[in-house]
C-alpha cells in the first residue's frame, strides 16, 4: 500500500522538474540559443529527404556556380547558389549535416564506451592493471593522430564507417583518463567504503555506487568532445580521406570549394558556417549543462542572477533609519 | 566589565539574508551584541545557528548571495555599514579587529613563507619595511610559543602541524596589535591536548595585550574555561546573553538548559545522556514566534509570538517563560514513555 | 597482555592479539624501495558480547587504522584477529565477504556515508540483498521499516532520499543499515563527533538501547573522552600507534595510571566555569611525534613530564597493574 501511495505523485513531480529545467534554460540566454540551434540542425539532418529542395548529388551543367539569391544573377531556384557541377548548395548543406552529426554521435558513443570501461577498470583495480592500461593510454596519446588515420584509411579504404572507426580509435583516451581520476576519488568516499564493508561485490560497487557519479561529468565531456569530432571529421574529409562523393559532409564541401574561393565564395562559406554554428552552439549548451548538473555551480549561478539580488537588498537601499 | 566605558563593538539588531534557489534563508535575525575592552565573549551555538555568519558580518565577509538586510555594526560608536561606513571599516578591519578561523591550513597561503605572511599586514597597515616586518614577525612567533621562531620564518605552512599553524594564524592576527580578536572555532580541528595549549595561549595574550576576544564555538567546555560573558544562539537568534557563571549555574532559556544537560561531563557516571528531542528548524521562511518552540518541553500558546528579552538573574533571555525549569517535567515525561 | 576474565566461560566476540599494521611510503629518491611505516604496533584487547570498548586517541594514534584492520579493510602486518572463535586474520575472497555480515561499520560523516542517489529503502536493504537474504529492495520493505522503527524513524522515511534528512537522522539510517544483517560487532568510527551536542546525546542513547536489545558488541572509536565515558564498559587509550593503557571505564577515569591518559583527561574542557578555572592542566607540551620517523623508547617520552633516560631508550611493555587494568609505562607499573 505504501508503495502505491509513493508511486502515485511520481509523474506530475517529474513533469514539474522538467518544467523547472526548461524555465532555467530559458533564463540562461546563451544556453537557450545554443540549444535552439542544435535542435534546428538536428531536425534539419533528420528531415533532410523532405526539406532539401534537390538531390545533393544531382548535377546541372546549365546552372554551374550560380550565386546565392540576394546577389546579381542569383535566383530563387538555388537559394544558396550552386557549385562547380551545378549542385544545389542548400541541399548539400542540409544533407551534409546528416553525415556530420551521424559521425559525431557514433564516435562519441563508441569512444566514450571504450574509454569508460578502460577508466573504470584502471581506477577500480589499481596497481599493475592500472599501470598497464594507463601506459597504453599514454602511448596512444603521444602517437600522431593523423598518422594513425592514414594507416587505417589505407587499410580499410575511405568511407563513413571507416571515419567512425578511425575517430573512435583516436579519441577514447580522454574518457579513460577522466573516468579513472573520478573513480579514484570516489573510491575514498565513505559510502563506497560502507558498501564494501557490508560485503558488496566489486561489480555491484562499481555499478551501483561509482558509476552514477560519472554521469554528469561524462555528459559534459561527451558534448564537448562532439565538437572536436565535428572538427576532426571536417579536417579529415578536407584531406580527402573521409566521407567520399557522392555522399557529402561539410568538411568535404569546404575541401572541394577551396579551388573556387575567389570566384564563388559561397561554396566554402555555407558549409563552413554550418561547422562554426554547430560547434559554437554545442559549447554554449554544454556550459549550461555543466552548471546545471553541479548543485554548487547551480546555486552560484542563482546567486549572481537578478532574482537573488532582488531577494536580498542591502539595508541602505531600503532607507532604514539608523 | 563596567557598562560606563563605551563599548568597542556594538552589533545592533543585525539581520543577514541569503538568497537560495529554495527561498530566502534568514541566517541571522535581530542579533545584538556588545563587546567591551578586554573582555572575552563566548558565542555559542550549534551548526546553522548563525554564530559564524554574525562574525563574518562584523568582518565584512558577507558576499552575494548573502547580504546584510537590517541593523547596524558600530566600532567605537561609528557605523561600519553603508557607503561612508565601508571606508572607515577598511581601516578598522585587519588592524583594530582581527580574525582567526577553524582550519588554519585553508586560511594560510600555501605558497608564501610564514614570515612573509605575518609581515604582510604590518607592511600594509603599519607601513613597516621588509626588515622591520621580519624582525617583528620573529618576535610574534616567539610570543605565540613556537619553538625556534627564526627558523620558522622561512618555512611554508605545509611543513607545520595543525597546532603550529593555528599559532601562526594567531601571530598574524595580533601583528597589528588589534583591540578585538574574533576566533571562529579556533580549536575544533585540533586534538584535545593541542586545544588546551591554544586556549591557554589565547587567555595569556588577552591578559598581556588587553585584547577583547569573541570566541565562537559549539563546545560549552571551551566557553567555561576562558569567557567572561556568553551569548547563546539558536536558529539565527540570540536566545540568551549573560555572565558566564550565571548562564552555567542558572540558565534561563529552555534551550540553554537543554544544551547544558546534554553536554557529557567527565564526572558524570549516569548511563543515559539527556538529550533534546527533535532537530533545529530550517531557516528558509521561518515561522513567526520562538524558533525553539517545536522542541521546547514547556512551550505555550504565547510562544507563537516572538518573545521579548526578559531579564533573568542578570541575563537577558528571549523566552516567555524565562527561568522556568523546562526539563524536569520533560524528563519525567520521557521516563514515562519508557526511554 | 594479561586477560581480564570476569566470566571465563563467555567466549569473547572479538579477540585481538598483538595487532600491527604497516603503511608503505616512498621515501625520497626515485629508485628507493617503499619503506614500511608502523601505524599500529602490538595492540591486544578483547571485546565480550554486549560490551563496548572505547578506543580513544588523538589524530595519528592509529585508532581508525585499528578499526579498519579488525574489519579487514586493510591487511595487518602482525598479530591475530579472532572473531567468535575463528581466526579471520588472513581470510580472503568469498569467506571474507560472508564474514562481513557479522561485523559492521558506522561511519563518522553522516553526509557522506549514504549514497545520495539511493532511497533509504535501497540503502538499508542493500546488505540484505548482497548477502542473498532477499532478492530486491521491495521484498525487504517490511524488514527495512522494522529497522527504521528500531532506530526511531517513521516508515515513510523509506521512500525518501538522504538529502531530506538532518545529520542526526542520517546517522540513525547508517545505524539501521549496519544492523540489517544482525551483526555481533559494530565498529563505530567517531559516530557522533560530526553531530551537534543536542543531537549527539540522542544517537548515543540510541546506540546504548540497541546494545541492550540486541546484545551487540561495540568498538566505539573517539577522540572525545567525555562521550566515551557514557557509552563504554572498557576504554583503551592509543598514542602514536601503541596501546598505552586499557582498563574498565571507571578505572580509567578515576585512577588513570599512564601520564598520557592523565594529560588527556585534564585537557578535556569541562562545562563548569568555576571548576574549569580551578583545574590544573597537566603539562603536555609539544606535539604528537611523527610516526614516519620513529624514535626508540616510549613514544610519549618527548612530551612526558616523568620521562627519564630509560623511557627514551627502551619501549615499556603493557603490564597489568590491577585486575583488568594494564599500563605501558616504566614509572607507573
Amino acid at each position: 500500500m505504501a508503495d502505491r501511495l509513493s508511486s502515485k505523485p511520481q509523474t506530475p513531480k517529474r513533469l514539474a522538474i522538467l518544467g523547472g529545467l526548461v524555465s532555467e534554460l530559458w533564463h540562461d540566454k546563451a544556453g537557450f540559443i545554443g540549444f535552439l540551434v542544435i535542435a534546428l540542425i538536428t531536425a534539419m539532418a533528420l528531415l533532410a529527404p523532405w526539406i532539401a529542395p534537390y538531390d545533393p548529388a544531382a548535377q546541372n551543367v546549365m546552372a554551374r556556380l550560380q550565386p546565392p539569391v540576394w546577389l546579381a544573377n542569383g535566383d530563387w531556384n538555388h537559394i544558396l547558389g550552386t557549385d562547380n557541377l551545378g549542385r544545389d548548395v542548400l541541399s548539400r548543406v542540409i544533407w551534409g549535416a546528416r553525415s556530420t552529426l551521424l559521425i559525431g554521435a557514433s564516435v562519441v558513443l563508441i569512444a566514450g564506451t571504450i574509454g569508460v570501461i578502460v577508466g573504470l577498470v584502471a581506477g577500480y583495480a589499481g596497481g599493475r592493471v592500472d599501470g598497464v592500461l594507463m601506459r597504453i593510454v599514454d602511448i596512444q596519446v603521444s602517437f600522431p593522430g593523423i598518422l594513425m588515420i592514414l594507416l587505417i584509411v589505407s587499410v580499410l579504404g575511405p568511407s563513413t564507417l571507416t571515419m567512425i572507426i578511425v575517430l573512435s580509435i583516436t579519441n577514447w583516451m580522454i574518457y579513460a583518463r577522466q573516468v579513472r581520476s573520478i573513480v579514484m576519488s570516489v573510491r575514498q568516499v565513505p559510502y563506497v567504503e560502507a558498501a564494501s564493508v557490508m560485503g558488496c561485490r566489486p561489480r555491484r560497487i562499481i555499478f551501483r555506487h561509482i558509476l552514477p557519479n560519472l554521469v554528469t561529468p561524462l555528459l559534459t565531456l561527451g558534448i564537448l568532445e562532439f565538437t572536436n569530432i565535428v572538427l576532426a571529421e571536417a579536417a579529415v574529409s578536407f584531406l580527402g580521406l573521409g566521407v567520399q562523393p557522392p555522399a557529402t559532409s561539410w568538411g568535404l564541401d569546404v575541401a572541394s570549394g577551396r579551388d573556387y574561393i575567389f570566384i564563388a565564395w559561397w561554396l566554402i562559406t555555407f558549409p563552413g558556417l554550418g561547422i562554426v554554428l554547430t560547434v559554437l552552439s554545442i559549447n554554449l549548451f554544454a556550459n549550461w549543462v555543466r552548471v546545471t548538473t553541479d548543485p554548487q555551480e547551480r546555486e552560484k549561478r542563482f546567486a549572481y542572477s537578478r532574482a537573488a539580488r532582488r531577494m536580498v537588498r542591502p539595508a541602505e537601499d531600503r532607507a532604514v533609519v539608523r | 566589565m563596567s557598562a560606563q566605558t563605551a563599548p568597542l563593538l556594538e552589533v545592533d539588531g543585525l539581520r543577514v539574508d541569503f538568497a537560495s534557489r529554495a527561498g530566502l534563508v534568514q541566517a541571522i535575525n535581530e542579533v545584538s551584541l556588545v563587546v567591551h575592552k578586554g573582555e572575552t565573549l563566548g558565542l555559542v551555538g550549534e551548526s546553522g545557528s548563525g554564530k559564524s555568519v554574525s562574525a563574518q558580518a562584523v568582518m565584512g565577509l558577507i558576499s552575494p548571495p548573502g547580504a546584510i538586510t537590517g541593523g547596524d555594526v558600530r566600532w567605537c560608536g561609528t557605523s561600519l555599514l553603508g557607503r561612508k561606513g565601508e571606508r572607515y571599516a577598511r581601516s578598522v578591519r585587519g588592524k583594530n579587529i582581527a580574525m582567526i578561523f577553524q582550519d588554519p591550513m585553508t586560511s594560510l597561503n600555501p605558497l608564501m613563507t610564514v614570515g612573509d605572511q605575518i609581515g604582510e599586514a604590518m607592511r600594509y597597515h603599519l607601513g613597516f619595511t621588509h626588515v622591520q616586518a621580519r624582525r617583528r614577525a620573529e618576535e610574534l612567533l616567539g610570543a605565540v610559543g613556537l619553538s625556534a621562531p627564526a627558523r620558522r620564518l622561512d618555512q611554508y605552512p605545509h611543513e607545520l602541524s595543525g597546532g603550529m599553524r593555528q599559532r601562526v594564524m594567531i601571530a598574524m592576527a595580533i601583528s597589528c596589535e588589534p583591540e578585538l580578536l574574533i576566533a571562529d572555532e579556533p580549536t575544533t580541528a585540533l586534538d584535545v591536548t593541542i586545544q588546551a595549549q591554544i586556549l591557554e595561549l589565547l587567555a595569556r595574550l588577552q591578559k598581556e595585550l588587553g585584547l577583547a576576544i569573541i570566541l565562537i564555538t559549539h563546545d560549552l567546555g571551551v566557553v567555561a574555561g576562558i569567557c567572561n560573558r556568553v551569548a547563546v544562539m539558536y536558529a539565527g537568534r540570540i536566545v540568551e546573553t549573560g555572565d558566564v557563571d550565571t548562564i552555567f549555574e542558572d540558565p534561563g532559556h529552555p534551550y540553554t538548559q537543554g544544551l547544558l544537560r546534554s553536554t557529557p561531563s567527565l564526572e558524570g557516571t549516569e548511563d543515559t545522556l539527556m538529550s533534546i528531542d527533535g532537530i533545529p528548524p530550517r531557516l528558509i521562511d521561518p515561522q513567526p514566534g520562538c524558533p525553539f518552540l517545536p522542541r521546547c518541553p514547556i512551550g505555550v500558546d504565547a510562544c507563537r509570538q516572538a518573545p521579548p528579552a526578559e531579564a533573568w538573574k542578570g541575563s537577558a533571555v528571549r523566552c516567555w517563560k524565562a527561568g522556568a525549569d523546562a526539563w524536569s517535567m520533560g524528563a519525567t515525561r520521557a521516563q514515562e514513555a519508557g526511554l | 597482555m594479561s586477560e581480564h576474565e570476569t566470566s571465563p566461560t563467555v567466549l569473547p566476540t572479538l579477540r585481538v592479539r598483538s595487532l600491527g599494521v604497516n603503511y608503505l611510503t616512498r621515501s625520497k629518491g626515485f629508485w628507493s624501495r617503499p619503506r614500511p611505516i608502523s601505524a599500529l604496533e602490538g595492540v591486544s584487547f578483547d571485546v565480550r558480547p554486549g560490551e563496548t570498548l572505547g578506543l580513544v586517541g588523538e589524530s595519528g594514534s592509529g585508532k581508525t587504522t585499528a578499526g579498519r584492520a579488525i574489519l579487514r579493510r586493510i591487511d595487518s602486518a602482525t598479530g591475530q584477529i579472532i572473531f567468535k572463535g575463528t581466526d579471520i586474520t588472513t581470510l580472503k575472497g568469498e569467506k571474507l565477504r560472508r564474514l562481513r555480515a557479522g561485523m559492521q561499520l558506522v561511519l563518522q560523516d553522516p553526509y557522506a556515508s549514504l549514497n545520495p542517489r539511493m532511497r533509504i529503502l535501497d540503502a538499508v536493504a542493500e546488505p540484505l540483498i548482497v548477502h542473498g537474504v532477499v532478492k530486491s529492495a521491495e521484498a525487504a520493505r517490511d524488514q527495512v521499516v522494522e529497522l527504521l522503527d528500531l532506530v526511531g524513524l517513521p516508515a515513510d522515511a523509506a521512500s525518501r532520499y538522504p538529502h531530506a534528512f538532518s545529520g542526526g537522522q542520517r546517522q540513525r539510517i547508517g545505524i539501521a543499515r549496519a544492523l540489517a544483517l544482525k551483526p555481533d560487532l559494530v565498529v563505530a568510527d567517531e559516530p557522533v563527533s560530526a553531530l551537534d551536542v543536542s543531537v549527539r546525546a540522542q544517537v548515543v542513547n540510541l546506540m546504548q538501547s540497541l546494545q541492550r536489545q540486541l546484545k551487540l558488541s561495540y568498538i566505539f572509536i573517539a577522540h572525545d573522552l567525555s562521550i566515551v565515558r557514557h557509552i563504554s564498559h572498557r576504554v583503551a587509550i592509543l598514542y602514536a600507534g601503541r596501546l598505552v593503557e586499557i582498563a574498565d571505564r571507571d578505572d580509567i577515569y578515576e585512577r588513570p595510571r599512564h601520564p598520557y591518559t592523565e594529560a588527556l583527561l585534564s585537557a578535556v574542557p569541562v562545562a563548569n566555569p568555576a571548576l574549569q578555572r580551578a583545574r590544573e592542566r597537566i603539562a603536555c607540551e609539544g606535539e604528537v611525534p611523527d610516526i614516519a620517523n620513529p624514535q626508540p623508547g616510549c613514544r610519549f617520552a618527548s612530551r612526558c613530564p616523568l620521562a627519564t633516560q630509560m623511557c627514551r631508550e627502551k619501549s615499556p611493555p603493557l603490564v597489568e597493574v590491577a585486575p583488568g587494568h594494564s599500563v605501558a609505562c616504566w614509572h607507573r607499573s
